[in-house]
């Protein structure tokens, strides 16, 4: 027997499934498609039951474009003869028996489980009028639950082992059930949540209509502030551990080993190693930060927020919270945008992520901007972060009105649930596993590559081996041969080391520094190799603590100028300055770094949620934009002649690729959309 | 007195209580259908609570939870002033 659970995202079906089958669980598969959704069996009474819990879903109309709706309905419309146990948060119970009426009113064999009775001011007796009230008017058996303090255990599983059939006699009709939920709720005391009367307060607040921007502004620049003094109290130590443990360490006692052996395993994958390594804090503190604020249902409230700038989007309120966690990583968006219904918005979504600044691009614009503008350095850095959004508001319009301009949509309602106190120690293992993956895709991707590239750029190509920063080996060789492409942008055919970095940054965006940092001052990567390496913990250990203690948490410059990585910053800002003819040259390098293709494992992201060609072509697209505007930006900058005629080109290209894109997209709507309406059903 | 005049929820006052009406004849039988789903059906009652910044999101509370809809659908829905009784 095979009994399934429905039910609206967050009324409890996951606890309740735990419950029954202690937690012994899998991933359930519907056809290839990704949703959250798992399966395990149970017993009662030696009888053996499959249990599935199909994902939360807020409407099981007959229409829809949402993955998990359209998941659910065709398996409804599979497994008729299923017992689908309706799981229903008693805080919102009018809200929830819509959907219980739906699936009565279509025949399903349904029990109803009122879940979360202890969060509500009623009696035990009244408790059980209620069940009465609605096992009467429903004609179904109804458990009134709480997984929380462990109540209707066992009412529920015997309501499955003597479940009787009974022919339903509601009419399949959303004007008929919401009289019935009217006549429920006469029935029924009052009922008042704690969590339904904290949110109003709150709410109050935080949607009020001169403090909602402030405070959202507040918010946001609290979670950069906090994980940029994590980065930098952090990475220091780190990088001096790493240092010591991969490079030195190496260095000092694998030395019988040949030449280019010892190069590519310390100072390439070493140094790889080590300067990825630093990022974990950072990764680890933005992901914790961006799971309190969705899990306390504030996030729910930034999308309402900025709404509005999505409407002219024509993308869903939601699509903003996953490009808020594109400021973590874009892979992060990628995960985000699967609680986007349509095809198209996901689409449309991940075409703007990459231009929001990940958190892998901070240390490229810190050390950069540091080495570059001096005391401007952080209002560059912010100036940076602020262009990024606007130009992912300009793509997106871009985009709205031409790929993606055919589509029609279903009605964008969305829910605020109420505010809860968030699960820190599920939001703290979901974050440890994102640092997980970002562990294991060093492995993977990143290391034989470091690994590749380092023996390139330490072998020429008449097999001698030749210093790091030497302009013979094959890899700068390549670069050089490249690097005419991109002399528009004011990269200039001595700066191969530039192209290089885009590419090294390419595998993750922080291979930037790593490249520049490495090929302009390669002496700086080997240092220290003859000191005492105990000391050198030690050193590193009491300069933490010395941080931490003595730290302006609250002053950004303070904050972002004891960056480690910058050490006699005057000789090698004069190097940057040559090496790119000056301001706009740097900056308009700096324009590319933010704009262009996101990292692999973004590309791997966007391609295991939508396609692998949808990867490629939101690395293209964004790559191409990068090269234009960073282009523009330096003609401008260097010469009004070439500025102008530059600018001309810029117009009439995006014009014409305006109207290319519109006709792709006209003829690309119905494919994308075909999962519109699920069930054909004439409209009477 | 006002309250047999209709009007469209997008120009519903905030705090007051309506009841819908009408839906807009512009509505495709697959909107209307998914409004139905969330609650938006001709006689149930409403609340707007408030108005996003921009003045294009509102935010309803309609059968006992709270659901944020945009203009266009808001410019579809008709509302008339609930009666109250006592």
């Amino acid at each position: 027997m095979r009994i399934s659970l429905l039910g609206y995202p967050n009324a409890g079906k996951t606890s309740v499934f735990n419950l029954l089958t202690k937690q012994n669980r899998k991933v359930a598969n519907f056809s290839g498609v990704t949703v959250d959704s798992f399966e395990g069996d149970f017993t009662i009474d030696n009888a053996n039951y499959k249990l599935i819990d199909l994902p939360g879903i807020n409407s099981l109309s007959t229409f829809s474009d949402s993955k998990d709706e359209i998941v659910v309905s065709k398996y409804i419309a599979d497994n008729p003869n299923d017992i689908y146990v309706n799981v229903v948060d008693i805080t919102h119970l009018q809200r929830n028996l819509l959907l219980s009426l739906n699936a009565i009113s279509r025949g399903l064999r349904t029990i109803l489980v009122v879940n979360m009775i202890d969060m509500v001011n009623l009696s035990p007796l009244e408790i059980q009028e209620m069940q009465k009230t609605l096992e009467e008017i429903l004609k179904i058996p109804v458990v009134m639950f709480s997984a929380k303090k462990k109540i209707g255990f066992n009412e529920l599983k015997s309501a499955i082992k003597n479940y009787q059939y009974v022919e339903s006699t509601i009419s399949n009709n959303s004007v008929e059930h919401v009289k019935i939920i009217k006549s429920i709720t006469e029935k029924l005391p009052k009922l008042t949540s704690k969590a339904t009367r904290t949110t109003e307060i709150l709410d109050s607040i935080l949607l009020n209509k001169f403090l909602a921007l402030p405070l959202f502004a507040l918010i946001i620049y609290i979670i950069l502030l906090i994980t940029l003094n994590v980065h930098v109290l952090f990475s220091g130590f780190i990088d001096t551990l790493g240092q010591i443990i991969f490079v030195d360490l190496p260095n000092k006692y694998l030395s019988f080993l040949p030449e280019i052996v010892l190069i590519i395993l310390a100072n390439g994958i070493g140094s790889g190693v080590q300067t990825m390594l630093t990022f974990i804090p950072i990764i680890f503190a933005l992901f914790f930060l961006l799971g309190v604020l969705e899990q306390s249902g504030y996030m729910a409230r930034q999308a309402f927020i900025a709404d509005g700038i999505m409407q002219k989007l024509g993308l869903p309120g939601k699509a903003f919270i996953a490009l808020i966690m594109g400021l973590g990583c874009t892979a992060a968006c990628s995960s985000g945008c699967r609680t986007l219904e349509r095809e198209s918005d996901r689409r449309l979504s991940l075409m703007m992520a990459p231009t929001v600044s990940c958190s892998a691009k901070l240390p490229v614009y810190v050390y950069l901007c540091f080495l570059a503008f001096g005391s401007m350095a952080l209002n560059m850095v912010f100036l940076l972060y602020f262009l990024g959004i606007i130009f992912a508001v300009i793509n997106g319009i871009f985009l709205s009105r031409s790929l993606f301009g055919g589509g029609k949509s279903l009605p964008f309602i969305m829910d605020l649930p109420d505010y809860m106190f968030p699960n820190l120690l599920y939001i703290l293992k979901n974050s440890l596993k994102r640092v997980k993956n970002f562990v294991i895709g060093l492995g993977k991707v990143i290391i034989p590559m470091i690994a590749f590239l380092t023996l390139l750029s330490s072998v020429s190509f008449n097999g001698k081996v030749v210093p790091s920063n030497s302009d013979k080996s094959i890899l700068a060789v390549a670069a050089s041969s490249i690097t005419p492409v991109l002399s528009p942008m004011g990269i200039s055919e001595n700066n191969w080391q530039a192209t290089l970095s885009i590419i090294t940054g390419f595998l993750a965006k922080e291979m930037v520094v790593a490249t520049l940092d490495a090929v302009y001052f390669p002496n700086t990567m080997q240092a220290q190799g003859e000191k005492f390496i105990l000391e050198d913990i030690k050193a590193a250990a009491i300069d933490f603590k010395d941080q931490v203690i003595h730290k302006n948490y609250f002053d950004m410059f303070d904050v972002a100028s004891g960056y480690s990585l910058l050490s006699d910053m005057d000789s090698k800002s004069q190097i940057i300055y040559e090496k790119f003819n000056g301001f706009a040259g740097i900056f308009a390098f700096l324009l590319f770094i933010l704009l262009y293709s996101p990292c692999v494992s973004a590309m791997r992201a966007i391609a295991m949620e939508i396609s692998k060609k949808w990867a490629w072509i939101v690395g293209l697209w964004s790559t191409f934009n990068a090269f234009m505007i960073a282009t523009a930006f330096y003609q401008i900058a260097t010469g009004l002649a070439s500025g102008i005629i530059f600018s001309i080109i810029f117009v009439i290209l995006y014009v014409v690729i305006f109207f290319i894109f519109k006709r792709i997209g006209l003829k690309n709507a119905n494919t994308w959309e075909n999962n519109f309406v699920f069930t054909k059903k004439t409209p009477d | 007195m006002e309250d047999s005049a209709t009007i469209f929820l997008s120009s519903a006052k905030v705090g007051k209580d309506y009841i819908i009406v009408e839906f807009s004849k512009k509505l495709s039988f697959y909107e209307k259908d998914r409004l139905a789903s969330y609650g938006f059906v001709i006689g149930n009652s409403l609340k707007v609570l408030r108005k996003s910044i921009m003045g294009n999101t509102f935010e309803v509370s309609i059968i006992g939870s709270n659901l944020v809809i945009r203009k266009k659908e808001a410019d579809s829905i008709l509302l008339q002033e609930a009666h109250h009784a006592d």
